[in-house]
């Protein structure tokens, strides 16, 4: 069984033409062909100059990520036939410069998630011949939901404040530092805490929640930087109540 | 770092002002914004009622009697309405800003709402019983 | 800062940013912050295909477990081709390595105690598979990427395709890369570069393999004059997804799923692989080796025994009995998966499964430092061939190589780079002319598209080089490589855009496989006996006599490549047979 697809595509090459141009292409899609299916075979077969970001095709690389009728999806997670009789529009992921076609400029994602020093921060490292840090399942059950992040920032093409006012850190880059803040092995929370609490940071986030709703892998980025705002909340409480007490 | 000499043309994709009336969860989202608003309505309300109270009967029936029109009738209903979706969001949002864990298990988040609706009637009643 | 001179220089170069690439950078600025190090990847590092690993890293820490065990079964898992020096070395570092992944944050799966859990695999005599969930790879390659973040000294060149080595005077100084975002080709000199480009499984229809697995590293190293490796040992993991191809990590196996026919029976037990048990017994059944599985599939479609479906024969693996709480425990991912792609409830169904392409054991021929024969030129993972793998792989071992081989490269590259001189910045810079060229050349094409000649690959390799070959179907699949790669020369191309041009990547990448597949074809063709992964219907007895040796491939243009056989270091386990249930 198959369906017939109608997929206007958004194109822009900058070398041609400042403005970008819609482009449709008719593809009759089988049943489980997913819309990366659809785009290769578009790219194969029709025409070779539709450029676009993929590489897995199962959802774990993060790469093949667009708007697909406004919305934020992962193209290879998203069949063809949920669009039966309409339209389909895809677009580059909102909120992100083109580059061209369907591929965004990805360097502030890039710069945001190393902006939160995602990364292990210890006073003292163990030595390796002592083995492992312990940590029991409920340790890791505490940031684990954090580990999942693809990095495919569909939540950046989610959230109206990262479009609005791009200088915020954003989802997917404060769940990351929240993953380690909340990892038992970390002691990083005092060196995040200038671009968690700054100005760019957790409260720049009115909680839309449309990161979380888009969001593939379930990682709920709102619901990370919720919490990191109560985190910062008690920290600044008992630095005001109880400033003898050691952080 | 991720610092590029800007190499070709990009397309700036940008987010017109009116954002919150492009899509149905922003929309739901700004509506949700704008009960803060009558929660300090509500808050303002009250302040003035106890003010009343203090100054005395005659200037708490003056209160009663503006609260008698339906213009004001109407607002307190829709500000009602509004402050319980404040709350509702409010608890919903609650499981995110904590996640606490007991063993291996984190307590899920229902279990939390449920509680801070708990809460609410557990306080809600005792004013209540104090008042009446 | 990149300082945009005419070329950029380093100390060391990566050429690939997964679990092998970042691995040595990370030992590089560890070895010497001052060492320049860049890391070129034709995608952003988190793309790298190490992130769809799934089951896990093998490493010994059981008290009842042995660095001799680990061995021996690395030993006979690869069918006694393995370098013996090497799988004790690279036994030895695994536990140090994956500790180490720890300390830099790596979420591994727990015991109640906190200490490491570790599950059975396949192959393997006693449980020593470090896990973390059934997205092991998925967080190796994110606590390595976002570790490698610490260290400025690493330079990132994201999306820079790597076509070239640069070669002058018997050394290997650089690469030509062209920056897909610009289309500009440029040189990138270093003092010493290291191959991390993975593996070559989209020489195939059907595979596991992610789209950017298109061979690279071994074509830019063959093309340089180094040899290709047991190319002919080319992996068919027992369980993928029919039509996608998307990996079920044996990690299902090994928490005790089965492998049913149509018939609802549990067939390994007819293939000398023990008897089945109610539970999985290691090197048994389900956990035997992964050649030996997806062998015993073939034969059960000849008698007929396999179910036919939309994308041709398939058996069930069954996961149902370990219940739901331990599938969203220790297979979520595995569950994600069946529900999205094939719209079935591993809870409650059956899995359908089949062998599919997975993993190249061969690859770029690297002593146990991971140096090539060209000076400068270092090679690690899945795109090397030391060899730890021989005929055959067990699972778990790959993604724990990465690390081993990928810190040894890394150091050894420093050594180097710190003993050898500057390379001639000069000569470098004429051959990049050429290299411009030949990449706008591509442009002049009338032929066939891309993927007429890809799609032509692929079904070849199959029909010829799959699990069973024979000399006819491999002269065929051979005949049919020299004929793509003649008619490759007139490829059309529709874009002749110099921004992102995805077109121009695929074709350089269709030219990748063309030589993997060439040196691969041929070497099967030398190799007249079954081994592993190998498997000659014409010949199908293991020769130790001739055949205790590695084959090599030599690249000779226009011209099939010059074959030759290299001695297996055999240290102290002698070749045996490969015994599984019992």
């Amino acid at each position: 069984m198959s369906t017939k697809v109608a997929l206007e595509v958004f194109r822009y090459r900058p070398e041609e033409s400042e403005e970008p141009t819609f482009q449709t292409y008719e593809v009759d899609c089988p049943d489980d062909w997913v819309l990366l299916d659809a785009l290769n075979h578009i790219k194969n077969d029709i025409d070779g100059t539709l450029s676009y970001r993929w590489s897995c095709r199962m959802g774990v690389c993060g790469s093949c990520g667009m708007n697909v009728n406004g919305e934020p999806v992962l193209t290879c997670a998203t069949y063809c036939k949920d669009f039966a009789n309409g339209t389909v529009r895809i677009e580059p992921l909102a909120h992100f410069p083109v580059i061209r076609d369907l591929v965004v400029d990805s360097t502030d994602f890039m710069d945001k998630i190393e902006s939160v020093k995602p990364w292990i921060i210890r006073d003292e490292e163990k030595p390796l011949e002592e083995g492992e840090y312990l940590q029991s399942p409920g340790e890791l059950l505490d940031y684990k939901q954090y580990t999942l992040c693809i990095n495919c920032m569909l939540c950046y093409a989610a959230c109206p404040i990262y479009a609005r006012h791009p200088v915020f850190t954003g989802p997917a880059a404060l769940a990351l530092g929240q993953r380690y803040n909340l990892d038992s092995r970390d002691q990083g929370e005092d060196e995040r805490r200038s671009v968690f609490a700054g100005p760019e940071g957790v409260w720049e986030c009115t909680f839309v929640g449309d990161c979380t709703r888009v969001c593939p892998k379930h990682v709920d980025p709102a619901g990370a930087i919720q919490q990191g705002k109560a985190r910062h909340l008690q920290w600044w409480a008992k630095k005001v109540l109880m400033p003898w007490a050691n952080k | 770092m991720g610092e590029q000499v800007s190499k070709s043309k990009r397309y700036e994709q940008q987010l017109p002002g009116w954002w919150v009336f492009k899509k149905k969860t922003w929309f739901v989202f700004f509506l949700r914004e704008i009960t803060c608003i009558f929660v300090a309505l509500f808050a303002l309300f009250y302040l003035n009622f106890a003010r009343a109270i203090y100054a005395g009967p005659e200037a708490y029936e003056e209160i009663l009697e503006g609260l008698r029109t339906p213009g004001m009738i109407a607002i307190h209903c829709l500000s009602f309405v509004a402050v319980v979706w404040h709350t509702i969001t409010w608890f919903v949002a609650a499981p995110k800003a904590m996640r606490p864990r007991i063993g291996n298990k984190l307590v899920p988040g229902n279990a939390i709402i449920a509680g801070h609706y708990a809460g609410w009637f557990a306080i809600s009643a005792i004013l209540f019983w104090v008042l009446t | 800062m990149i300082l945009r001179k005419l070329m950029a220089q380093h100390d060391v170069l990566l050429v690939g940013g997964g679990g092998a690439g970042l691995r040595a950078a990370i030992a590089i600025a560890e070895a010497d912050p001052d060492l320049s190090v860049a890391v070129v990847s034709k995608v952003y590092p988190m793309r790298s295909h190490t992130v769809a690993a799934e089951g896990g890293a093998a490493g010994v820490v059981k008290d009842e477990d042995s660095l001799d065990d680990h061995c021996y079964d690395t030993i006979s898992g690869g069918d006694w081709l393995t370098d013996q020096d090497a799988v004790e070395y690279f036994v030895n570092e695994a536990p140090r390595e994956l500790t180490q992944l720890e300390h830099w944050g790596c979420p591994w799966s727990r015991q109640d105690n906190g200490k490491i859990a570790v599950r059975p695999f396949g192959g393997m005599k006693i449980e020593r598979t470090w896990y973390a969930a059934d997205k092991t790879g998925f967080h190796m390659l994110h606590t390595l990427f976002q570790t490698s973040l610490k260290y400025k000294a690493v330079k990132r060149y994201d999306e820079w395709f790597v076509t070239k080595l640069l070669v002058d005077q018997g050394r290997c100084c650089g690469v030509a890369a062209l920056e897909i975002e610009t289309g500009k080709v440029e040189a990138i000199t270093a003092k010493a570069v290291i191959l991390c480009t993975g593996g070559a499984g989209r020489m195939y229809s059907f595979t596991t393999n992610a789209n950017i697995k298109t061979g690279d590293g071994m074509a830019l190293a063959y093309r340089a004059g180094v040899a290709l490796k047991d190319m002919e040992f080319v992996q068919f993991h027992p369980t993928g997804l029919p039509g996608t191809g998307i990996l079920i990590t044996e990690a299902s196996r090994g928490e005790g799923g089965v492998l049913l026919n149509k018939d609802g029976y549990r067939y390994l037990q007819d293939y000398d692989l023990g008897k089945p048990m109610p539970h999985p017994v290691k090197r048994s059944m389900e956990l035997g080796p992964r050649d030996r599985l997806s062998q015993a599939f073939v034969a059960e479609e000849k008698a007929g025994r396999t179910l036919t479906g939309e994308f041709g024969s398939y058996v069930h693996l069954d996961i149902r009995h370990l219940g739901k709480k331990r599938i969203m425990e220790k297979l979520p991912m595995v569950r994600e998966l069946c529900v999205k792609y094939v719209g079935i409830d591993p809870v409650t169904d059956y899995i359908p499964v089949r062998p599919v392409i997975h993993y190249c054991m061969g690859g770029v021929h690297t002593d146990i430092d991971a140096r090539t024969s060209l000076d400068g030129l270092f090679a690690a993972g899945e795109c090397a061939c030391v060899s730890i793998n021989g005929a055959n792989r067990l699972g778990s071992n790959s993604l724990v190589e990465i690390l081993v081989f990928g810190a040894r490269a890394g150091h050894n590259a420093v050594a180097f780079a710190k003993e050898c001189g500057e390379p001639d910045h000069a000569a470098i810079a004429a051959q990049i002319e050429d290299e411009k060229n030949r990449i706008d050349a591509l442009q002049n094409g009338t032929g066939d598209r891309i993927a007429t000649l890809r799609n032509e690959l692929q079904s070849s390799m199959e029909d010829g080089a799959g699990i069973y070959r024979d000399e006819s179907g491999l002269s065929a699949t051979a005949a049919k490589v020299a004929e793509l790669k003649d008619r490759y020369k007139n490829v059309h191309l529709d874009d002749a855009s110099k921004v992102y041009n995805t077109e121009v990547i695929s074709a350089l990448e269709l030219e990748y496989l063309l030589d993997c597949a060439e040196a691969l074809v041929h070497s099967a063709l030398a190799r007249t006996e079954s081994r592993g992964s190998h498997q000659r219907t014409d010949h199908t007895e293991r020769d130790d006599d001739n055949f205790l040796q590695h084959s090599l491939a030599y690249y000779r243009p226009g011209e099939p490549p010059q074959t030759a056989l290299h001695p297996v270091i055999v240290t102290r386990w002698p070749p045996g047979k490969r015994v599984y249930g019992q």
